[in-house]
């Protein structure tokens, strides 16, 4: 093989998955050391095409001992201290799992904090407007961010001398409807309250959910090994018993799917909790833009370091050749991006979560499309709900 | 998507300061995809393991071989970890600098700009059209691109093992590997 810049993409595809004989590699890498940027380039492309082969591996994952042994190694031998520190300071000796009960918990909690926010803004904004009018007032305080859950819930117009004078102001029908308003005003903030106390409940039940999933993992990953030594064992034994290497297989075979399952649930909530945690986090709600969409919504939090997430809900069910697919709007090139299919279930509820990546920087809207099964390289499907930063 | 992932650089910027958590967070990013090579070569868990810490502690060691502009972290993690399965499964290495990404050699000079774009191989659609790619791909192709880059043969040891030409067999991964390219460009329009 001559060395100069006539090399086509396939040599350096040769040369990256390196089954060229010696001879050929070595002419080759002295080649790029000449400093020639065309096949640099060139080479950069081929060395991810050939990567590209391993993601058809079937999906593995590790045990939690790998991470603590090379954290070990890397702080040079000494204790491997609290690895997770920094993103665990509570469960500083849970591993990497987090159970999705705990950050699909997490992510509602989220949720209702900004909700209950809302309404407390518009509680307040009344309650502005009726100062204005002159009624007494209470203001409401914002309990879900700040105030303690024990703190004292917002009371009726009390019979104090200051609300007293303020009731005697305006004309008494006004004075009437103002109180039953703020009556149902801390009517609310009390159920309000309570919500926040359940809510509280529930996280720590979800942490306590979180340790079990952990141990069910590492149960069905030791239950894994030990099928495959088993296995292992009766194979090399030369066991005529073709019965029982078949049972084992398929024993080994569902163990290793519910490893599978659970790590990739355990995978999912990190990443959930990673975007939750990773600050500057946007929100976008996506509404129907087509009567194809019938009355489905979604809404997606995202930032460039924490990734994407997507719920929507109400959507149609579509026909079998069709999934959707959700798209990124953002300046520069390309102006779409495929972010990824939508999950459904029949319920008409859909879920997807993208990687973080510096896309997401430069977003400007989100849509999702009606495509073939399977997804389009570029949207051609019905735009059916749109939403803008 | 450019070709590198920013929030890597910053990572691996972090190791060279001697971070271990940048270290952590990277290999918690990529474990699983790494790993799951390891094993579909050596069918080993315990070898398989040992192997995705080597590859780490590689990182941590030499991180400073590494030039975001020669492409992806994870293909820079994923060639390291196979040359060292391989190198496990074979107890020797038969080509001892064949990862060309630490044996040193220097390109300076390089316009970052001027690369090309590739898609990320952590997309997860993308994994499934390669996957899907590779299931299409003739028996015979897809063989001689399995067993190159899960076992390392060479094209003469695939030649004398499957009984082909050697023109035949270097015929079948051009073709092989030339159909995975294009899923790859294909998925830069897309992400």
């Amino acid at each position: 093989m001559s060395v100069d810049c006539a090399h086509v993409e396939e040599d350096w595809e040769l040369f990256a998955l390196g089954s060229l004989d010696e001879a050929d590699q070595q002419r080759m890498a002295s080649h790029l050391q000449s400093g020639c940027k065309e096949c640099q380039r060139r080479l950069v492309e081929a060395r991810a095409v050939v990567a590209s082969i391993a993601t058809t591996a079937p999906a593995r994952q590790p045990s939690a001992r790998v991470e603590l042994d090379l954290m070990k190694r890397v702080r040079g031998g000494k204790s491997s201290g609290p690895i997770w520190s920094g993103f665990w300071p509570r469960w500083s000796m849970a591993p990497w799992a987090v159970a999705a009960v705990c950050l699909v918990l997490a992510g509602w909690f989220f949720w209702q904090q900004r909700r209950l926010g809302e309404e407390l803004a518009g509680a307040n904004s009344v309650i502005r407007s009726l100062r204005q009018a002159g009624a007494p007032t209470t203001p409401v305080s914002p309990r879900i961010t700040e105030a303690p859950v024990t703190g004292p819930p917002v009371s009726p117009p009390s019979a104090s001398p200051e609300n007293a004078r303020a009731a005697d102001t305006g004309p008494p029908e006004n004075r009437s409807s103002d109180n039953r308003r703020l009556a149902e005003l801390a009517a609310e903030n009390e159920e309000i309250r309570k919500e926040n106390t359940a809510l509280r409940a529930a996280s720590a039940a979800a942490e306590q959910h979180a340790v079990e999933m952990q141990a069910a993992l590492n149960a069905a990953q030791a239950r894994t090994d030990a099928l495959t030594r088993d296995l292992q064992t009766a194979k090399n034994s030369g066991s005529e018993n073709q019965a029982e290497i078949a049972a084992l297989n398929g024993q080994l075979s569902k163990s290793r799917d519910e490893v599978a399952r659970l790590s990739q649930v355990m995978a999912r909530s990190a990443q959930i909790e990673s975007l939750l945690r990773s600050g500057s986090v946007q929100e976008i709600e996506l509404r129907a833009v087509d009567p194809a969409a019938g009355k489905g919504f979604a809404r997606v939090l995202y930032s460039p370091q924490g990734g994407l997430l997507l719920v929507a809900d109400s959507l149609p069910k579509l026909d079998h050749e069709k999934c959707y697919q959700l798209w990124v709007i953002r300046k520069g090139a390309p102006a779409i991006l495929s972010a990824g299919l939508l999950q459904t279930s029949d319920d008409g509820s859909g879920f997807l979560m993208a990687q973080p990546t510096n896309d997401l920087a430069q977003l400007t809207g989100l849509a999702i499309t009606d495509e073939p099964k399977g997804g389009s390289v570029s949207a051609r499907g019905h735009k059916l709900l749109f939403g803008a930063r | 998507m450019s070709s590198w992932d920013q929030e890597d650089v910053e990572l691996l910027t972090g190791i060279a300061r001697r971070d271990s958590d940048a270290l952590l967070r990277l290999y918690r990013k990529y474990n699983g995809r790494v790993f799951s090579l390891a094993y579909r070569i050596l069918d080993d868990r315990a070898a398989a393991e040992e192997v995705l810490q080597d590859t780490f502690y590689r990182l941590w060691d030499r991180s400073q071989l590494y030039r975001p502009e020669k492409g992806q972290l994870i293909s820079w993690l994923l060639t390291v970890a196979r040359n060292l399965a391989l190198d496990h499964k074979r107890k020797e290495s038969r080509r001892a600098d064949s990862n060309v990404f630490f044996n040193g050699e220097e390109w300076s000079g390089v316009d970052p700009d001027s690369l090309p774009a590739t898609a990320s191989l952590e997309d997860p659609e993308l994994s499934r059209t390669i996957r899907k790619v590779m299931e299409q791909l003739p028996a015979e192709q897809k063989t001689v691109i399995e067993l190159a880059y899960f076992e390392g043969l060479t094209h003469q040891e695939l030649s004398d093992k499957l009984g082909q030409s050697l023109g035949t067999v270097k015929t079948r991964i051009r073709l092989g590997l030339s159909k995975l390219r294009e899923a790859m460009r294909g998925k830069v329009m897309m992400l």
